[in-house]
């Protein structure tokens, strides 16, 4: 009988503050031109330039339509910009990750993540793949050769 | 490759130009070949602009005709099929003679390297300036204006000098003193003659071995090169080459020292045709 009265006394509201880094990141909605949607941290995403327009010019929670990119593209690109946007990242991880990032991807596949890199205005990415696909081009040649 | 060129086809023209500028000027050709899309994209001046040397207008300012090219890969295919004459300024030497130092350029299409030939004008040759010992003659064949043949001496010095700035840096060059054997020559097979380059603190020397009873008994150029002997051997253009040595151009700036003698001896030589001295790239 004297517990109910101790469970009528309500226990003190705790406060917990986080700091700047335990935050959880905002995550952007990306949708791809053949209905796949991805939630993206906003550091990976905003390191495409198009994205980042794209952001600026709706209000937040709206879902960023990518008419150009289907979803196989667009889930690979993503887990290239997820890595990208780790800091820090050197130099030599950014290579060894991006080797391996192309090692198991084919001719037609590394076409496709161009023109995505190219609409997305990833810089980094357009360039490690048009250096990948020279390659390729030149192992093509030189073996018909 | 069909399937893969239509997928690369759906590229912008811009990002396959970009693509095929990252490969050589033998693959830019060849991508040319595969569609017209392909066409469009390798023929850019883009591309081109990339395989040529940064300092093309410096070096096409000098050319000592005028030079006209329709386009970035005209220009390219230019400057690298037929060497380019070039003026590379006045030079005086001995105190009294001042004249006109032509080069040629050319663009090794293969390694897209720098080549560069020293006219016989430009090279320090001893006792050149005295028409007993040397001649200076006008050659229809050489690429040159002038050659100059060695009459008659017994000290026989040939120097070149050129700053490494003007070469491709991180490449290995070989220099060649291109001469000709002619008819009468003699005296040339006595003894060994001595080649160097030097080039700030790296120096290196050899010995060539001239056979000229050998090329009377065959009656041609090929006889000069025994397999395991350094000598002198044809170039494809009716000159021979003779190897004065090799050296790595990092990106310094220096000056190669290039040097062809054979003064030990006390006899009498002549008969060698000097067109000047060439540095390539090393395959």
């Amino acid at each position: 009988m004297a517990s109910s009265q101790e469970n009528d006394v309500k226990k003190p509201e705790t406060t917990i503050t986080l700091k700047d880094d335990e935050k959880p990141e905002t995550t952007i909605t990306l949708k791809s031109s053949d209905g796949e949607v991805f939630e993206v941290p906003e550091s990976a995403a905003l390191l495409s330039y198009t994205i980042k327009i794209m952001v600026e010019d709706c209000r937040a929670g709206d879902v960023i339509s990518l008419e150009q990119v289907d979803g196989k593209t667009l889930s690979w690109v993503i887990t290239y910009l997820k890595k990208h946007a780790i800091d820090p990242f050197s130099e030599k991880d950014k290579d060894e990750f991006d080797t391996e990032f192309f090692s198991d991807k084919e001719f037609t596949s590394v076409v496709d993540i161009i023109n995505a890199a190219n609409y997305l205005n990833i810089k980094e990415l357009l360039h490690t793949s048009t250096r990948k696909i020279a390659d390729l081009m030149a192992i093509r040649w030189n073996r018909a050769m | 490759m069909s399937l893969m060129s239509t997928r690369i086809e759906s590229l912008p023209e811009e990002c396959l130009s970009h693509i095929i500028s990252l490969t050589c000027p033998q693959d830019a050709c060849r991508s040319s070949l595969v569609s017209c899309i392909f066409r469009d994209a390798a023929d850019s001046d883009s591309v081109w602009d990339k395989f040529l040397p940064l300092d093309y207008p410096d070096i096409i300012s000098n050319s000592v005709s005028p030079f006209f090219f329709s386009s970035k890969k005209d220009l390219y295919a230019k400057l690298s099929s037929t060497p380019l004459l070039i003026d590379g300024g006045r030079k005086v030497y001995y105190k009294y003679f001042n004249v006109k130092k032509i080069q040629t350029f050319l663009l090794d299409k293969y390694t897209n390297k720098r080549c560069y030939m020293l006219s016989a004008r430009e090279l320090s040759i001893t006792w050149s300036t005295n028409s007993l010992y040397w001649c200076w003659k006008h050659l229809l064949h050489s690429r040159f204006p002038e050659a100059v043949e060695l009459v008659m001496v017994s000290w026989l010095e040939i120097q070149g000098k050129i700053n490494t700035r003007m070469l491709s840096p991180n490449t290995t060059y070989g220099a060649y003193l291109v001469v000709q054997i002619v008819k009468r020559a003699f005296g040339l097979d006595d003894t060994p003659l001595e080649v160097s380059i030097e080039v700030g603190d790296y120096k290196m020397r050899g010995n060539i071995c001239m056979n000229l009873n050998e090329c009377q008994r065959q009656g041609g150029y090929e006889a000069f090169c025994v397999v395991g002997q350094r000598g002198p051997c044809p170039r494809g253009d009716g000159w021979l080459d003779i190897e004065l040595g090799e050296f790595y151009n990092d990106e310094g700036d220096r000056e190669v020292k290039m040097e062809f003698k054979e003064i030990k001896g006390d006899r009498l030589k002549g008969g060698l045709l000097v067109e000047g001295i060439e540095l390539r790239p090393k395959p």
